[in-house]
């Protein structure tokens, strides 16, 4: 029926969009709108997504080359999307810089993370998580400037997400005390079991925040969300390239196999997260400061529904280029 | 492997400390949920009631019953588990409704079943693994069952079992039930298909267990808010009563030749029947049934059952403290 | 007065020359090793110091890991000094059963004792070979596994130069329509290629991995485990070993020191005078868990009480 790449291909990117289909339907039924979305973001945002980047993180030995290239990715991906996005924004005629926020930014929590998990194992998921993090760390910080016009550490402060990272990175790096053992070791099983959580909702949530979305309206996004669907994975392996080159990610064939395939799941990822469609939170952050909010959906709803056809695609196109040896 | 000291010993004593650990990890997440209330207001109850029993649930015991061979008779013994301990409740809370100054009903419910959903569930699997899961379902199936018409006919409320055949849980049972039944045997991709969306199934079981327990923090902060006393005497009584009828539940498992103590050549054999009988003594220790679907319409909870309810939380801590020490000390290692 | 005179000799006898005292038959015991003395070998010497009538003396011919010291130690042995040899493995027990001559040999740790040629059947050996067998059964195994974990993708990592896995192959094929789940096979060719392989078990998404019983797995244990166990793949193992000194999640084998046991059970039978042939090879009827706590931790994997409370932990 299908070959065993194309098959684990499918059975990388079908559960998240059943999950979320899931989700989805759960929002048709519930006509009273009764599910309260903040309320799951809230969950989602202070206890889940930090416990799940603290349980990956901490097990894990910190690779300062590996966590560089990552993080240096996702802030390079969207800084090269930026002029794209501004250009479609003066052809578009659109005064406010809310608009470029779904172009710019990247969803790469509710989509991204359980098929980074399916189709690259533990190792895609951690490392999509650190790819993760920059991107919300960036739209907390200049995505909010963006919106608002306002600047404020503060908030950027107050992201719980921050502090997950570094004390899972200081739990793997540095040297416990003994007393502080046993203490460490509950944390990590405490924040494994609220991990599991993330994923779920974060899909869950999404699919819900679909299912009020209506057609007549993506019209005004489908420019958008095409180009964050063709021009993030086209500038994502302009990027990964260019790494390449420089020698950041060395493809020599006679590299250890293992290192080889880290390297190659660092590329993946990055690939992969560059395909996303814009995020939810660039549009609940447009309806928030009430900037561009019609047009940031239209663009979420595209990118989304558009993503069901292009990330098989790009899944493929890394199979073939990135994951088999050169 | 590094030089760290390797220390070997017994199961049985680091299943003492495992187990404790894995208590206090699930209170901690339950006052996680409280403090999302607080931080909220509360209010929000029903949006994760929802998620709960219309997602998280039925992929839960979906992804446990697809999972686990169950015999009939242990489903059958567990189904019987949750009627006897109702039915063994039923002094307790006639005499808590008859005392109640304005002749509210409700208590009935509160008193006869236990929160099956948000605790036992998430607590049998964290335990026992999806052995005790697959148990542990059955016992909440009937328990449903039971809230829907029983306990709501002694409530003076009609009875809804159109609605219990409706719930999402019943559907995933009786799914994971079919496919063991007929025990597909699909060629090459297609069971590969199907694998896939049990993955997929599985995932979601995974995230039940936090916000199951967080969904019932988030009860109780909801029901402390609304004034409910921290002590409630009844509570008490029933923290004492539930276990001896577990054990005596237990007692006649292994009288009636059920659930024999002889190891044999079987060992998972005999650890399934042992788990029988903790997953029914984990269930003694249950809170009353937090959830708040049973109640008709928006009427809110007397002051009298919030604090039956609250203060039934609180000992429960106690009480499955000190069960879990005991199956683990004498189910276990008997 | 004789009755009492008797009475008073035998109490003599039995205070002034305490049963030690017997003179036991001093017998002396070739104890050829493949990689050093494990828990099976231990057991083994416990058994032969409980007896009454022999005072085993042994001693120990370790191959070190290699077949040419083997074989030099085996055209070596003193049949007129030895009265038997006891062997650990399959590859050493089918090595001495073809380079020794008349000396019975006691095996231990050997799987497949009649698929590998080296006896006619489990019951009646038929040669001068017995002892004990670490056959693991496969149903058992996967019941036990089916608590702790959901199985659909098995993969199988075995050394390629070793024939003895294919047999525990095709008993894990045997489980895989009743437990649900498919076998991918990953030989590993020489140390060299153990990083392709372990690549290829990464690749293929497995949701755990299973090692057989195998000399050159268990030698380079430290390192495929340190893979498995950073990738987050479960590992399982049927020997004990590999669970406290190699970081694998849980074995499910027989018990290597009752196994030793077994086989010097075997041994005083044959030291007093049955022979090999008529025998019956060993096994232990209950699989011994051992679960390796930390990584369990590790791989996120929650290890039910009714498991444990059966298990010998490592932390």
């Amino acid at each position: 029926m299908f070959s065993n790449q194309n098959f684990l291909i499918i059975s990388a990117v079908i559960p998240s969009f059943a999950i979320a289909f899931a989700g989805f339907w759960l929002g048709r039924l519930d006509t009273k709108r009764e599910l309260n979305q903040k309320s799951i973001s809230n969950l989602v945002y202070y206890f889940l997504v930090p416990s799940l980047i603290f349980s990956s993180t901490h097990k894990r030995a910190f690779d300062p080359s590996e966590f560089s290239l990552l993080f240096v990715s996702a802030i390079a991906m969207i800084a090269l999307m930026v002029p794209v996005a501004l250009l479609l924004k003066r052809r578009a005629g659109v005064q406010r810089n809310g608009f470029i926020l779904p172009l710019i930014f990247m969803n790469t929590g509710n989509i991204s993370l359980p098929i980074a998990l399916l189709m690259f194992g533990n190792e895609g998921l951690s490392k999509s998580i650190i790819f993760h993090l920059a991107n919300i760390f960036v739209l907390y910080s200049a995505g909010i400037f963006l919106v608002s016009g306002q600047t404020d550490l503060k908030q950027f402060l107050k992201i719980p997400a921050l502090y997950a990272m570094i004390a899972g990175v200081a739990a793997a790096t540095l040297p416990i005390p003994e007393v502080l053992k046993p203490a460490l070791y509950f944390a990590g099983k405490l924040t494994d079991i609220l991990g599991y959580g993330a994923i779920p909702l974060l899909i869950v949530n999404l699919g819900y925040s679909m299912s009020d979305i209506r057609l007549e309206t993506l019209k005004t996004g489908i420019a958008g969300g095409m180009i964050r669907l063709i021009g993030g994975p086209l500038l994502g392996i302009g990027l990964v390239l260019f790494w390449r080159m420089i020698g950041w990610t060395p493809v020599d064939p006679t590299l250890d196999p293992l290192i080889w395939l880290g390297y190659r799941t660092s590329e993946a990822v990055i690939i992969l997260n560059a395909s996303m469609p814009g995020p939810v939170m660039a549009y609940l952050l447009n309806l928030k400061y009430d900037n561009c909010p019609e047009q940031a959906a239209a663009m979420v709803a595209v990118g989304t529904l558009g993503g069901i056809v292009t990330i098989p695609l790009v899944l493929q196109l890394i199979s073939m280029l990135i994951m088999k040896a050169s | 492997m590094g030089t760290a000291t390797v220390i070997i010993s017994s199961g049985a004593i680091a299943a003492q400390f495992l187990s404790l650990r894995m208590l206090v990890t699930a209170m901690i997440i339950i006052v996680a949920g409280a403090l999302m209330a607080k931080w909220e207001g509360g209010g929000q109850q029903s949006t994760l009631a929802r998620l709960n029993s219309q997602i998280f649930i039925p992929c839960l015991i979906f992804s446990a019953l697809n999972r686990t061979p169950l015999a009939l008779s242990e489903a059958l013994t567990m189904g019987a588990g949750a009627l006897f301990f109702s039915l063994c409740s039923y002094p307790l809370a006639h005499w808590w409704v008859a005392r109640d100054p304005e002749g509210d009903r409700n208590g009935f419910i509160s008193m006869l079943f236990g929160s099956t959903s948000t605790i036992l569930l998430p607590l049998a699997y964290l335990l026992f693994g999806s052995q005790g899961l697959a148990k542990a379902a059955f016992f909440h199936l009937m328990n449903l069952f039971l809230i829907y018409t029983w306990g709501r006919w002694r409530a003076g409320h009609p009875t809804q079992l159109t609605a219990f055949l409706k719930t999402p849980t019943l559907h995933a049972v009786l799914l994971a039930l079919s496919l063991k039944l007929f025990e597909l045997e699909l060629p090459g991709q297609l069971q590969d298909l199907l694998w896939l969306v049990e993955k997929g199934i599985g995932m979601m079981a995974s995230g039940a267990l936090p916000i199951l327990l967080i969904s019932h923090g988030y009860a109780l902060y909801c029901l402390r808010s609304s004034g409910a006393a921290w002590w409630s005497g009844a509570a008490f009584l029933r923290m004492l009563w539930l276990p001896l009828v577990a054990t005596t539940l237990i007692l006649v498992l292994r009288a009636l030749g059920l659930a024999p103590l002889d190891k044999g050549y079987d060992l998972m054999h005999y650890l399934d029947l042992r788990t029988t009988e903790a997953i029914l003594l984990l269930a003694a220790a249950l809170p009353c049934t937090i959830s708040a679907f049973w109640r008709p319409g928006d009427s809110p909870l007397s002051k009298r059952d919030s604090s039956l309810l609250l203060s039934s939380a609180l000992l429960s801590i106690i009480a499955f403290g000190l069960l879990v020490f005991i199956i683990n000390r004498y189910i276990f290692n008997s | 007065m004789i009755f009492r005179l008797m009475l008073l000799a035998a109490l003599s006898v039995a205070f002034l020359c305490p049963s030690g005292a017997i003179a036991k038959e001093r017998v002396e015991v070739a104890m050829v090793l493949w990689r050093g003395e494990t828990e099976a070998e231990k057991g083994f010497r416990e058994k032969l110091a409980t007896s009454p009538d022999y005072e085993v003396v042994i001693t120990v011919f370790d191959a070190g890991q290699s077949k040419e010291k083997l074989d030099r130690i085996l055209a070596g042995l003193d049949h007129k000094r030895f009265r038997l040899a006891y062997t650990f493995g399959t590859m050493v027990t089918q090595a001495a059963l073809q380079q020794t001559k008349e000396i019975p040999i006691i095996f231990n740790i050997v799987q497949r004792p009649v698929e590998g040629k080296i006896v006619a059947s489990m019951e009646h050996p038929g040669n001068r070979a017995t002892g004990a067998s670490n056959l693991v059964p496969m149903e058992g195994a996967f019941r036990t596994l089916g608590t702790l974990m959901n199985i659909r993708k098995l993969g199988f990592v075995y050394s390629s130069h070793d024939p003895a896995p294919r047999y525990q192959l095709a008993e894990i094929k045997k489980q895989q329509k009743r437990f649900g789940f498919k076998t991918l096979e990953f030989p590993i060719k020489g140390k060299e290629g153990i990083a392709t392989t372990m690549k290829q078990v990464i690749d293929a998404r497995v949701d755990a991995v299973i090692f057989p019983s195998d000399s050159f797995v268990k030698a380079n244990a430290s390192r495929i485990i340190g893979i498995l166990n950073k990738h987050r793949i479960p590992s399982v193992v049927v020997i004990p070993e590999m669970v406290s000194e190699n970081g694998a999640l849980i074995s499910l084998g027989p018990d290597y020191r009752t196994l030793g046991q077994l086989a010097a059970d075997n041994a005083l039978l044959v030291l007093k005078g049955n022979t090999p042939a008529d025998l019956p090879v060993r096994v232990v009827p209950q699989l011994a868990i051992s679960i390796n706590l930390a990584t369990a931790d590790r791989l996120g994997i929650h290890i039910p009480l009714q498991l444990l409370s059966v298990a010998t932990v490592v932390r």
